[in-house]
């Protein structure tokens, strides 16, 4: 594996750890990558002034952090793109996904988090460290692709596309009327989602709702 | 399977028939009724009709049948009663279509006249609900409508049955709409390579039934009859042309009818700013009045309730117990007129709207809820179980030995304890005439005496009485609370709310509705659960239905019962039944293959229900019960009064001790009840209780047997109606795995449960 690669895993891990328990312990380093590893690497990386050490804990630095985030959103957006719109199981977009985050560049990552709408949790539901297209996205308050669920009770919304693996669900959307071009009122969130368009009401679980985007339509 | 519920008439001398097709929820089976003076059952809510109805009336030219379908989105099907709709399209005798659109929604109706269209079947279109379109300011050019499809529309409102006979004569013009839509290149090839495989005899046009197996619509390859070779080369083309596109070809067709329609309405359908409200004086009367004074007794309710549940071990004070029932109903007023003010007050939505919003409300339509349950057994289990059993029973058909001592004939004033008594009725009873007449012929000890008019299993004193006595005021007052559930919108809006818990037991919110049918009649409700998705969750809800749901009739008598115990008792037995429901439910949506099916539901508007339509339902519904139980009830009887006769009882009840007496700790002479379970599970628990309440003699049946025979009882077998539609609708295979698991598992729990209360010594 090249030295690169390793040390991005590894910094990627660090920052899990630390999200995860609030802080990187070196056992736990010696757990995934081994003993070895971990010997080699760790100086380079307090040479490259990415961590700090102290005694049996492991801080990231600044630039480390940042290096960090960044490829954990990448890992997390490929995720999200495996899995919303290539439809790729769980296994797949996983192994994948490792991939992905070593090769992309800043650019492809943010056109992919654009296309999505600024995604903001992955696949599993945890955070994807935001990039600076979401951070203007928020600024110049464009309208963002967001899924149905994710809209407030009483806003308005304009489908944009529809992303269910069911294709059952998908015919019986298309068949009362939900597709693409549709505008919507969220009704209600709680507890279901019910939406009305023209004279229709319909309850929706959350699961159909999140694979419905749209974009909202601020009046 | 469908030929089974299929009214069978004959019908070659019939000029031609046709077909009522539409969208669910659109008022079909009322236009159905007007048309062939047959009642259907109607409702508020989607999938109301599960079955194939058959009428006719005479028309100007013959005979006309009438076919009345299941409502559908779509001719492609996603649910069996989705599919009886389309099949009967696809069947050769079908000459004409008669289409209902629900006017307001006329853009999802239009979907449907496309696929009729492409099928090739001359339509005749009735856009219903017309005033409701009025009301919220839709306006609709129907002459341009007309000229643009090319078919005779009607605009209808079923319920006052105007535009009805306008809709009958223009039958007689009705055309295949001018609707032609182009797929884009890729599915037109594929639709022409199928076409070309398609047998000759089809009753539709070739293209429909192309662009339908494009959609991969598997079950229509059952209806039509396709040659393996063939259907293996239109499987071919179908995936070469799916592979071509990210997305389902079916949903890019669907999306094509959908532009389509948007296209064609466009100068058609026009939105008026202006809305009918609802009259200033019922307005402010709806908020100033009504909710607040209806707000405070949910709250004193729900309060009253909870007091209730605890009783045992809060012993607060009478004026304790008011003064916290009145603080519970301030604080429901105060959040209610918060929320109404705050949200709708300066909102112009129609009350009706309001009400539809409170009813699925996440915090607000818990209380309605409690009080709406509440308000059912009042009326079912006290009033219904109570009074009304009570007096049919004894006073109305009587002993056969003993006078009744005749009742008064009284009106009173509810809530105050002023009566007025007209005369006194010197009836004895029904059985006391009938005795008195046969004893004059033959002795009270003769044989067939005993037969029919036997005091412990006389199929007259005991099997007929009870079955009218105590089925037809539950049964009926039930279903009477039912139909306004159901005709004013409330039903389906439950969905919304338990869709989670639903989630849990391997169902969706959508099967509350068979659920709650199953309250009425499980086995009604077992032919409902065709309204669901999926195979696996058609299983799980009628085994819960089997299992865990009591009918009308036995939770009215078990109502009945356990008025007489503590509030606790009476939370002890709810909790263990529901506890039981969700276990098994769970369990069983872990062990059974297949999928769930994700909620999505239409909700219908609320309305004001039409009572004539409701106590005709509650009466077509009644009748269908009666005839149901009544037989089982005689039969039941019948078989106890040979068993008791040839003493092959004492044989059983000796059997069945170390069960029910060692395991249950009930008195052996409960078996009998046990026996009769096979049969009807409210007769059951009639004897049960007459037995416990004979053991105990004077002195109060101990509350701990009560209870676990309840709950056995509840949990027992289903009534052999319900297993012969369960063998019918689910399969010998599985209505045989449910009994096989219901039977010892209802003992399970009851057995369990003694020694549960008999540790914690309640």
């Amino acid at each position: 594996m090249a030295d690169e690669t390793q040390i991005e895993e590894m910094l990627e891990y660090i920052w899990m750890l630390e999200e995860d328990h609030g802080k990187a312990e070196k056992v736990a380093m010696d757990d995934k990558f081994g003993n070895e590893v971990i010997g080699k690497y760790l100086g380079e990386m307090v040479e490259k002034k990415l961590i700090n050490l102290h005694n049996s804990r492991i801080v990231l630095t600044g630039t480390g952090k940042n290096r960090a985030e960044m490829i954990i959103r990448r890992h997390r957006i490929a995720e999200r793109l495996l899995n919303d719109v290539l439809e790729m199981g769980h296994d797949e977009f996983e192994h994948s996904a490792c991939q992905f985050e070593h090769f992309v560049n800043e650019e492809i990552v943010a056109s992919i988090c654009t296309l999505l709408g600024h995604p903001v949790v992955c696949p599993h539901g945890k955070k994807i460290p935001p990039g600076d297209c979401c951070i203007s996205a928020r600024k110049n308050l464009k309208p963002v692709i967001n899924p149905l669920s994710e809209i407030k009770s009483g806003e308005r919304a304009k489908v944009v596309y529809i992303t269910t693996r069911s294709h059952a669900t998908l015919d019986k959307l298309s068949a009362i009327g939900v597709i693409p071009g549709l505008e919507l009122t969220v009704h209600q969130k709680y507890p279901s989602i019910v939406i009305q368009y023209g004279e229709t009401q319909l309850a929706l679980d959350k699961d159909i709702a999140q694979d419905i985007h749209v974009r909202a339509i601020r009046s | 399977m469908h030929e089974l519920v299929e009214k069978g008439l004959d019908s070659k001398k019939d000029e031609f028939r046709i077909a009522l097709v539409g969208n669910p929820n659109v008022g079909k089976s009322v236009i159905f009724g007007l048309l062939t003076g047959k009642y259907v059952t109607v409702s508020n809510y989607p999938g109301t009709t599960v079955e194939v109805s058959r009428g006719r009336y005479v028309g100007s030219s013959g005979t006309v049948e009438v076919v009345d379908t299941p409502g559908a989105n779509s001719l492609i099907s996603h649910s069996e009663d989705e599919r009886v709709a389309r099949d009967i399209l696809l069947k050769d005798e079908e000459r004409k279509v008669v289409q209902i659109i629900d006017a307001k929604n006329i853009r999802r109706g239009l979907l449907i006249t496309a696929q009729i269209a492409e099928m090739g079947l001359p339509v005749s279109i009735g856009l219903n609900m017309w005033d409701e379109t009025l009301d919220r300011g839709i306006s609709i050019n129907t002459d341009k409508l007309q000229k643009t499809l090319g078919v005779p529309i009607t605009k209808t409102i079923a319920t006052q049955n105007y535009g009805v006979s306008a809709l009958k004569s223009s039958i007689n013009s009705a055309k295949i709409p001018k609707i032609k839509i182009n797929y884009g290149g890729i599915i037109e090839e594929g639709i022409k390579k199928i076409e070309e495989l398609l047998p000759d005899n089809l009753a539709v046009k070739r293209r429909a039934v192309a662009t339908m197996l494009l959609s991969y619509d598997e079950a229509l390859e059952e209806t039509i009859k396709i040659d393996k070779q063939s259907l293996k080369r239109i499987h071919k083309i179908r995936d070469d042309a799916q592979k071509r596109f990210g997305h389902p070809l079916s949903y890019l067709i669907s999306k094509r009818r959908n532009d389509y329609v948007d296209n064609l309405l466009e100068g058609i359908v026009s939105i008026e700013k202006e809305k009918k409200l609802t009259g200033v004086v019922l307005r402010n009367a709806f908020f100033f009045v009504i909710m607040p004074l209806f707000s405070f007794s949910v709250g004193f309710k729900v309060m009253g309730l909870l007091l209730f549940a605890i009783a045992s071990y809060v012993v607060a004070s009478e004026q304790m117990v008011l003064i916290l029932k009145i603080a519970g109903g301030a604080i429901s007023v105060g959040f209610f007129s918060f929320y109404l003010f705050s949200r709708e007050y300066k909102t112009n939505r129609n009350i009706s709207n309001i009400l539809g919003s409170l009813t699925m409300h996440p915090i607000i339509a818990w209380p309605i809820l409690i009080v709406v349950l509440w308000s059912i057994y009042k009326v079912v289990g006290e009033f219904g179980a109570g009074e009304c059993v009570d007096f049919i029973e004894n006073k109305i058909f009587g002993s056969s030995l003993e006078r009744s001592g005749g009742f008064d004939f009284k009106v009173f004033i509810p809530f105050t304890r002023i009566e007025y008594i007209f005369t006194h009725v010197n009836f004895q009873g029904i059985n006391y005439y009938l005795g008195f007449l046969t004893q004059k012929f033959i002795s009270a000890d003769s044989f067939f005496f005993e037969l029919f008019l036997g005091k412990d299993a006389g199929v007259i004193q005991i099997g007929v009485t009870y079955s009218i006595a105590i089925i037809l005021p539950i049964v009926g007052f039930f279903f009477l609370g039912f139909g306004l559930m159901e005709d004013s919108g409330y039903l389906p809006r439950l969905a919304v709310m338990v869709n989670r818990i639903f989630k849990v037991i391997g169902l969706n919110g959508k099967a509350v509705l068979p659920m709650v049918m199953g309250l009425g009649c499980d086995t009604m409700a077992t032919l409902t659960t065709r309204i669901l998705d999926t195979k696996k969750e058609r299983i799980i809800s009628t085994l819960l239905l089997a299992l865990a749901v009591p009918c009308s009739a036995q939770l009215g008598v078990i109502a009945g019962i356990l008025g007489r115990v503590s509030g606790l008792h009476f939370s002890i037995y709810i909790f263990v039944i529901f506890s039981q429901m969700l276990l098994v439910g769970y369990l069983s949506s872990k062990i059974l293959r297949g999928t769930r099916s994700d909620f999505l539901m239409e909700m219908p508007p609320f309305r004001m229900p039409k009572i004539s339509n409701i106590l005709l339902k509650t009466y077509y519904r009644t009748k269908w019960f009666l005839k149901e139980a009544v037989p089982l009830f005689v039969l039941g009887t019948f078989i106890l009064f040979i068993l008791t006769k040839l003493g092959i009882l004492t044989y059983i009840e000796s059997a069945a001790k170390p069960v029910v007496k060692y395991f249950l700790g009930l008195p052996v002479e409960t078996t009998k009840g046990f026996i009769l379970g096979f049969l009807r599970r409210d007769y059951a628990v009639v004897s049960i209780f007459k037995a416990l309440e004979e053991k105990a003699g004077g002195l109060t049946i101990d509350p701990n047997q009560l209870i676990v025979a309840l709950v056995v009882i509840t949990l027992f077998v289903p009534c052999l109606a319900n297993f012969f539609v369960m063998i019918k609708e689910r399969g010998v295979k599985v209505a045989f795995l449910i009994l096989a698991f219901i039977f010892p598992f209802s003992f399970l729990v009851g057995g369990v449960l003694r020694y549960i209360l008999q540790l914690i010594s309640i």
